[in-house]
C-alpha cells in the first residue's frame, strides 16, 4: 500500500535557536525541508511536522583566508555558477554540481539535502570528500565539525542525529598547486540520470610530482569511499599513464558494488576503473602535467 | 507540382495551437462533474493468485466511501474491435473470475468523495489470497503443462502461414544464415499518464464516459456491450489527449468498465486517474519478440528463402495480439521479395502485466530482426547495404502476398537515395578503421508500414460536412486527435475540395453523440481513412452548393467552381457569387427554401497502402564504457502527398527520438513480476539534451487512393530507428548488438567477447 | 489538520490562502486556483509537466510545497498573454508547429521563458539543457527547440 505522506504541521523558524528547539520536539518525527527534491519524491510516511529552513540564512557561499564556507540551503544551481568556486581545487564541486540533475532541478536542490540524503550516488558528496571538507552540525548542545569522510554511515545513514541541523560545509584552501576532477557515468553519456558510477579525484602536484591524491567513488559501495589504495599509489611519483592505471585498477579492486537495475556489480567495478584513470588523467592535466 | 493546391500541401498552424499554448486546452485529468467522486484501485500484489475471500465491511464504512466494486462484479476486456464483428465474439470480449494474473492486476475500486479517503478506504480492505504458481517467461509458458494462466492454456494464438516452398528457397540459397533478436517491453510514456476517466452513469440509463481514449466509437460499443445498453445511450467524449501512441487504443485495464460499474452504484460521477507508477507497472505495453530468423540468400544478393518464428509475450490478458502478430506478418513477408517464405508465431501468456498497441504494432520488433539480419546478410556478401535493399524490396505494381494486393505506390528507392545522400552514406559507410576509444558508425534500415487496417479489421470512416448560412462550415467527424494534428489535417483536406479559407472550418470535439462512426485514431489511418470520408462529404456538400449556384448564376453547374470561397463560372469569372451570399440566400432569406447544405461520407477506404521509408543513423561508440551518442539521424518517408508537411516531420522527429528510446535506453525491467523502473529515472525516454539533430526527409510518391495521393506516416517514423541504430553500432565496433534495448552494459560485454582484453 | 496561511503573488494577482502542510504548489494552482495549465506528469519532478516560475526560476511545482513559497512571485503560463497579444514563445510555438498533444507545452514554454528572461541570446545547446526537465514524447523536441530559439531573436528585436 501506498505509505500516507500528511505532517500535520509546517513549521518556518526564523532562528537557528528556534530551529533546533523544534527538531528536539520533534525528534525524529520531523523532517528537515530544504529544496524538496529528494524529500517531496520519497514523501516519507511518518514525517508529522515538516521544518523548513528557508529563513535561516544558510544561503551562502563565503571566501575567507582559509577556504570556502558553503551555507547548507546553497542551491546546487549557485554552487555551479559560483565566481569564488571557478578555481582549483573547486572545480572538481563546481563540476559535480553542474552534473548532477537537470537545471531546474538544480534551481531548487541544495547542498545540504544532496549531503543530508545520503544516498550512495550522490554527486556533491564525492567532490567534498576529495577536498577534505567538513560539516558544520548545530543540536541542542551547541555546534560540532564532523569530517564529511566521516559523515555517512551504511546505506542512507548518517552521522547527525534526528534533533541536529547541518549548517554549512567548510572546504578548507589548498596547499599547493592542485588539479581536480569530477566524473559521471550515465547511460549513454549524454542523460541527466543518476550515476552508475561517479568519481571525484584530486591530486596536489609539487613541481612534477604528485605529492597527494585523493579519490572518492560512488554507487559502488553503501556509502560514498575514499579509494585510500589507489591513492597511496599515486603518492610522490610523477604520474604517468601506468601509475594511472595502476591506481584505476586497484580503486576497481576496493569498490563493492551491487547488481541494480542502473548497472550490474561487474559494470560498475569495471566502470570504476575506467571513471578512476579518466579522473586521474584530468586532476593530472589540471596540474599542468601531461601524463602522456 | 507546387501551385496545384491552394492550402494541401501547406504548413499551417494547427487548429488548436493557441488552446495549448495558452494553458485553455482541458485534458481529461482537468475535467471535473458536479458531485464527482473519486476512485483508486486495490491492486494485487502477487503475479498470480485467486482472490479468495474479500472483506470489504471497515471501507464500506468509512464515510466518505460511496461504492466499492470488485473483481467479480467488474468484467476485464479479452479481444479487441475484432471481436464486436459477431454476437460470439461480443461475448468472448469479455471475462470475469477471481483470478489476478500480474501484480498491479485490480481486485476492487473504491468511489469516495475524495482521492485521499479512497486511497484511505483501500488501506482498509482485507483480502485473502490462494497463491498460484506464476510463470514469467513466454517460452517456458508455452511449455509448461503445470501452470496455466487462463483455462484454455497459456498459447493465446498460434499462426503458421507459408508462402511459395520454403525448403526451395534454402536449397537455392548459396548462403544459409540464422539468427535471434530480442527486444524490450516499451512504455508509451505519453506524458499524460495513461488512464483517466470520468463515467457518469445516469439512473435514466444514460451513460456518459469522459476519456482519452483512440476509439471513442469501439469504446462505445465495448461499454454498451459489457453493461447491456444500447449503443445510443452510452456517450464517449474525448477531450484533449495528452499523446496515445496505441497506449489508448482500447478501455484501459481496470479503469472505464471499473468507473462505469462504481457510476451505477454510486448514481454520481466517478473519475479515476491513474499515477505515473499504475501506468508504468499496470497499463499495456509493446509486446516482446523473440525472433528467430533464418535467411537463404544467393551470392548476387537475391534473397531466396525466409523462415520467420516469433514468440510475442502477450502479458496476462490478451488484448491486440491476432492484430500485432499479423503485422509482424504482414511487414515481415511483404517488404522484400522472397519468394519461399514460412512464418510462424505464438502468442503466450505470462504473469505479466499486458501488453498491446503501440505505434508500429509487431512491426518495430519485426524491423529489429529483419533489418539487422538484412545487415549480416550484406556484411556477408560484402555488399553496400542499401544496394541489398535495392535489389530486393517489392515495389510499385507488384503483389503483396499476404493482402493479394497491388502495391499502387512506393517511394522506397527515393527515400534511400535521399536518406543517403543527406547522411553522407558513401563518405561515412563501412569505414571500419575500428581505431580508437571513440569509434564512429552509420547504419541504415527500411521498412514499410500499411495505412489503415483495411484488410484485415472493421475499418469505417465517417464526415458531415455542413455549410452555414455566412459559408462558414462545420465539420463533423470522430476522427479522435490524441496530438497528431489530424483534425488540422482533415480541415486542409475539407478546404482544398471546397475551395474555402481553411480557416473557416471548425472540427466537432470528439463526441460519439454527435460524430458519426469512426474506427478510431490508430494505424496512421487518419489522414488517409478520415481524409477520404471527409473528402468525399466535402465533394458531396460542393455538389450541392453547385446546383443551387447554377440555378442562381443561371449557368451550367459543369462550368462553374469554388475558390477561395466564390463560387464563379470558369468560362466567364465575372460572373460568380461568394459562398456566404449563396447560403443565406438557400438557408434564410428564401423562405420557400430554407434548407442547410449537407455532404456526409462513410465507409471504408479502398486500400490500405504501405508508407515507405528508411532510417539512417550515425553514432559514436565509447568502447571504454559502451556508451553510445547517436549524433544524427535521417528519416526518409515516403507518405503519398504531405498534407501539412510540418506535420510530418513533427512526426519524423517525434518518431524517431521514440525510436531511439527502444534502440538504447527503453524496456521495463521486471523480477519476479515485479516491475523495477516504474519511474522516468530508471525508465529512459530521450531527453532534449541526449539526441542529435534529426532530418525529416519527405518523398511523395501519390498514392491514387488517397486524399490528394496521401497516406500514412504516424507509426513508420519510429519502426527502422533501432535496426539502423543497431546496425550503425556494428559498423563502428564490430558487435552485434541482437538485444533490446542496447545497453551500454550489454555493448561493453558484447565487446569484451569480440576483443578479450 | 492545521492550515498554513501563505501569500503568494500568482501572475501578479495576490493570494492569500490556507493550505495544508503537505500541499504542494501544483495542488494549490489546480485545485485552489483553478489554473489548470501546470499538469501532473509524474510526481516525482522528472517529466517536468508542472513546471512554473518561482522568483524567474524554472520549479518543479510537484515537488515545492505551497507553504514553501509563501511570499514569492508565482508564473504560470496562463499568465504570458498581454492582453490579447501572446507571448513570443507562444507564438513561435504556434508558427512553428512545435506543439503536437500539448501536455508538456505548458511546462516546456516557462522553462524556455526563465531561460531567456535571463539570456537574450543563447546557444542551441543551452535551450536543449533549459528545457532538459521537460518530457515531451511527441516532438522529438527539434520543432520546440527551433520555436525557442526563434522566439529569442523576436524577443531581441530581430526580424
Amino acid at each position: 500500500m501506498k505509505p500516507f505522506f500528511k505532517p500535520k504541521a509546517y513549521f518556518r523558524p526564523g532562528s537557528l535557536g528556534k530551529a533546533v528547539e523544534l527538531l528536539s520536539n520533534f525528534g525524529d518525527r520531523a523532517k528537515v525541508l530544504a529544496g524538496g527534491t529528494d524529500l517531496l519524491v520519497q514523501k516519507p510516511s511518518g514525517a508529522e511536522c515538516l521544518i523548513d529552513i528557508a529563513d535561516l540564512g544558510l544561503e551562502y557561499i563565503k571566501e575567507h583566508e582559509n577556504g570556502v564556507e558553503i551555507g547548507a540551503a546553497t542551491t546546487v544551481r549557485s554552487i555551479g555558477v559560483s565566481g569564488s568556486l571557478s578555481s582549483e581545487p573547486y572545480l572538481v564541486l563546481r563540476d559535480a554540481a553542474c552534473a548532477l540533475g537537470t537545471p531546474t532541478i538544480r534551481n531548487m536542490a541544495t547542498i545540504g539535502g544532496n549531503i543530508c540524503n545520503a544516498s550512495p550516488a550522490a554527486d556533491l558528496p564525492l567532490a567534498l570528500m576529495v577536498l577534505g571538507a567538513s560539516l558544520t552540525i548545530m543540536g541542542p548542545a551547541g555546534k560540532r565539525e564532523v569530517n564529511i569522510g566521516e559523515f555517512f554511515e551504511n546505506i542512507g545513514g548518517k552521522n547527525i542525529q534526528a534533533d541536529e541541523l547541518l549548517l554549512s560545509i567548510n572546504i578548507p584552501a589548498s596547499r599547493g598547486r592542485c588539479g581536480t576532477s569530477f566524473q559521471k557515468l550515465r547511460h549513454h553519456q549524454t542523460s541527466i540520470d543518476i550515476a552508475i558510477v561517479n568519481v571525484a579525484a584530486r591530486m596536489t602536484c609539487e613541481k612534477q610530482a604528485c605529492v597527494k591524491a585523493s579519490i572518492a567513488l560512488g554507487a559502488v559501495a553503501p556509502t560514498p569511499i575514499y579509494a585510500r589504495k589507489a591513492e597511496a599509489l599515486l603518492g610522490k611519483k610523477r604520474p604517468n599513464a601506468a601509475i594511472i592505471q595502476e591506481a584505476a585498477s586497484a580503486a576497481s579492486e576496493e569498490v563493492n558494488p551491487i547488481d541494480d537495475v542502473r548497472g550490474s556489480k561487474w559494470y560498475r567495478k569495471k566502470m570504476a576503473a575506467v571513471l578512476v584513470r579518466r579522473a586521474l588523467e584530468e586532476s593530472s592535466r589540471r596540474c599542468g602535467i601531461w601524463p602522456e | 507540382m507546387k501551385n496545384e493546391f491552394s492550402v494541401v500541401g501547406k504548413s499551417v498552424p494547427r487548429i488548436d495551437a493557441y488552446d495549448k499554448v495558452t494553458g485553455r486546452a482541458r485534458y481529461c485529468r482537468d475535467l471535473k462533474l458536479e458531485g464527482m467522486l473519486h476512485a483508486k484501485l486495490l491492486r494485487s500484489p502477487y503475479p498470480h493468485a485467486r482472490v479468495k475471500a474479500l472483506d470489504v465491511s471497515r471501507a464500506k464504512s468509512h464515510p466518505a466511501v460511496k461504492a466499492i466494486a470488485t473483481i467479480e462484479e467488474v468484467p476485464k476486456v479479452v479481444g479487441y474491435w475484432w471481436n464486436l464483428r459477431t454476437e460470439k465474439g461480443m461475448k468472448k470480449m469479455f471475462m470475469q473470475d477471481n483470478v489476478v494474473r500480474f501484480v498491479g492486476d485490480p481486485v476492487l475500486g473504491v468511489a469516495a468523495e475524495d482521492e485521499d479517503s479512497a486511497e484511505e478506504a483501500l488501506s482498509m480492505i482485507l483480502v485473502q489470497y490462494e497463491q498460484l504458481p506464476p510463470v514469467f517467461d513466454p517460452v517456458e509458458s508455452m511449455k509448461d503443462q503445470t501452470i496455466k494462466i487462463h483455462e484454455r492454456g497459456n498459447i493465446a494464438f498460434h499462426v503458421l502461414k507459408e508462402y511459395g516452398d520454403i525448403e526451395k528457397g534454402f536449397r537455392e540459397a548459396d548462403f544459409v544464415i540464422e539468427n535471434r533478436f530480442v527486444t524490450s517491453k516499451q512504455k508509451h510514456a505519453t506524458i499524460e499518464p495513461i488512464g483517466s476517466c470520468i463515467a457518469d452513469y445516469s439512473p435514466s440509463g444514460k451513460l456518459s464516459v469522459y476519456s482519452s481514449t483512440q476509439l471513442p466509437h469501439w469504446s462505445r460499443m465495448y461499454l454498451a456491450g459489457a453493461l447491456g445498453l444500447p449503443s445510443s445511450n452510452v456517450r464517449i467524449i474525448k477531450p484533449y489527449t495528452g499523446g496515445a501512441f496505441g497506449g489508448r487504443c482500447g478501455l484501459i485495464h481496470g479503469l472505464e468498465l471499473m468507473c462505469c460499474h462504481l457510476s451505477k452504484k454510486a448514481g454520481r460521477p466517478v473519475k479515476m486517474s491513474f499515477t505515473r507508477k499504475e501506468d508504468f507497472e499496470a497499463t499495456e505495453g509493446r509486446h516482446p519478440f523473440l525472433v528467430e530468423l533464418r535467411t537463404g540468400f544467393t551470392k548476387e544478393g537475391i534473397l531466396t528463402a525466409n523462415s520467420i518464428k516469433i514468440v510475442m509475450d502477450v502479458g496476462a490478458y490478451a488484448t491486440h495480439y491476432i492484430g500485432v502478430i499479423a503485422d509482424a506478418l504482414s511487414t515481415g513477408v511483404g517488404l522484400y521479395r522472397i519468394p519461399h517464405v514460412k512464418f510462424e508465431g505464438y502468442c503466450v501468456y505470462t504473469n505479466k502485466s499486458l501488453n498491446g498497441a503501440f505505434r508500429g504494432y509487431g512491426n518495430p520488433q519485426m524491423n529489429f530482426a529483419q533489418e539487422s539480419q538484412m545487415d549480416i546478410v550484406a556484411e556477408k556478401l560484402g555488399m553496400d547495404p542499401i544496394e541489398l535493399r535495392l535489389k530486393n524490396y517489392r515495389g510499385a505494381g507488384e503483389i503483396d502476398p499476404v493482402f493479394n494486393e497491388k502495391i499502387l505506390s512506393c517511394g522506397l528507392k527515393e527515400c534511400l537515395f535521399q536518406g543517403a545522400e543527406k547522411i553522407r552514406w558513401k563518405k561515412k559507410s563501412r569505414r571500419s578503421s575500428r581505431r580508437g576509444k571513440i569509434r564512429k558508425g552509420v547504419g541504415m534500415s527500411c521498412l514499410m508500414h500499411g495505412t489503415g487496417a483495411r484488410f484485415g479489421l472493421p475499418d469505417p470512416a465517417s464526415a458531415i460536412v455542413l455549410i452555414n448560412a455566412d459559408g462558414s462550415v462545420s465539420l463533423e467527424t470522430a476522427a479522435a486527435d490524441d496530438g497528431q494534428g489530424n483534425k488540422t489535417g482533415l480541415v486542409q483536406i475539407a478546404a482544398e475540395e471546397l475551395g474555402i479559407d481553411w480557416r473557416k472550418i471548425s472540427v466537432s470535439d470528439t463526441d460519439t453523440d454527435t460524430t458519426p462512426l469512426d474506427g478510431g485514431t490508430h494505424g496512421s489511418r487518419q489522414t488517409y481513412c478520415g481524409g477520404i470520408a471527409v473528402r468525399k462529404a466535402a465533394a458531396q456538400a460542393k455538389k450541392s452548393v453547385l446546383v443551387f449556384a447554377s440555378k442562381h448564376l443561371n449557368t451550367p453547374q459543369n462550368r462553374l467552381d469554388i475558390r477561395e470561397g466564390v463560387i464563379y463560372d470558369t468560362k466567364r469569372p465575372s460572373l460568380n457569387i461568394s459562398l456566404a451570399d449563396l447560403m443565406r440566400k438557400i438557408q434564410i432569406e428564401d423562405l420557400s427554401l430554407c434548407e442547410q447544405i449537407i455532404g456526409a461520407a462513410t465507409g471504408v477506404a479502398p486500400s490500405m497502402p504501405p508508407t515507405y521509408g528508411a532510417h539512417f543513423a550515425e553514432v559514436e561508440v565509447d568502447t571504454e564504457t559502451g556508451g553510445v551518442r547517436v549524433l544524427r539521424l535521417v528519416g526518409a518517408f515516403d507518405v503519398g502527398k504531405a498534407i501539412n508537411p510540418a506535420h510530418i516531420e513533427g512526426q519524423i522527429a517525434g518518431g524517431e527520438v521514440m525510436g531511439i528510446g527502444y534502440a538504447l535506453t527503453e524496456g521495463l525491467v521486471i523480477e519476479n513480476g515485479k516491475v523495477m523502473n516504474s519511474n522516468f529515472a530508471d525508465y529512459r525516454i530521450p531527453r532534449s539534451c541526449d539526441i542529435p539533430r534529426i532530418d525529416a526527409v519527405i518523398v511523395e510518391s501519390h498514392e491514387p487512393t488517397g486524399p490528394f495521393g496521401a497516406k500514412g506516416i504516424g507509426e513508420a517514423t519510429m519502426i527502422g530507428t533501432a535496426s539502423a541504430i543497431a546496425n550503425a553500432i556494428y559498423d563502428a565496433v564490430g558487435v552485434r548488438m541482437k538485444e533490446l534495448p542496447i545497453t551500454q552494459e550489454k555493448i561493453l560485454v558484447a565487446l569484451q567477447s569480440f576483443n578479450p582484453p | 489538520m492545521a492550515r498554513v496561511n501563505i501569500k503568494i503573488k500568482v501572475n501578479g494577482k495576490l493570494q492569500e490562502l490556507g493550505v495544508e502542510a503537505h500541499e504542494t504548489l501544483l495542488d494549490t494552482l489546480r485545485e485552489r486556483l483553478g489554473l489548470l495549465a501546470a499538469k501532473y506528469g509524474c510526481g516525482d519532478g522528472e517529466c517536468g509537466a508542472c513546471t512554473v516560475l518561482v522568483e524567474g526560476n524554472a520549479t518543479l511545482s510537484c515537488l515545492t510545497l505551497a507553504a514553501h513559497v509563501d511570499g514569492k512571485d508565482i508564473e504560470t503560463i496562463e499568465g504570458l498573454e498581454q492582453g490579447s497579444h501572446l507571448h513570443p514563445l507562444q507564438e513561435s510555438f504556434v508558427e512553428q508547429g512545435a506543439i503536437q498533444c500539448g501536455y508538456c507545452t505548458p511546462g516546456m514554454i516557462m522553462s524556455a521563458k526563465a531561460l531567456l528572461d535571463k539570456d537574450a541570446d543563447p546557444s542551441e545547446e543551452k535551450v536543449r539543457r533549459a528545457i532538459s526537465n521537460n518530457l515531451c514524447r511527441c516532438t522529438g523536441y527539434e520543432k520546440p527547440v527551433k520555436a525557442i530559439l526563434e522566439a529569442a531573436r523576436r524577443m531581441r528585436g530581430e526580424k
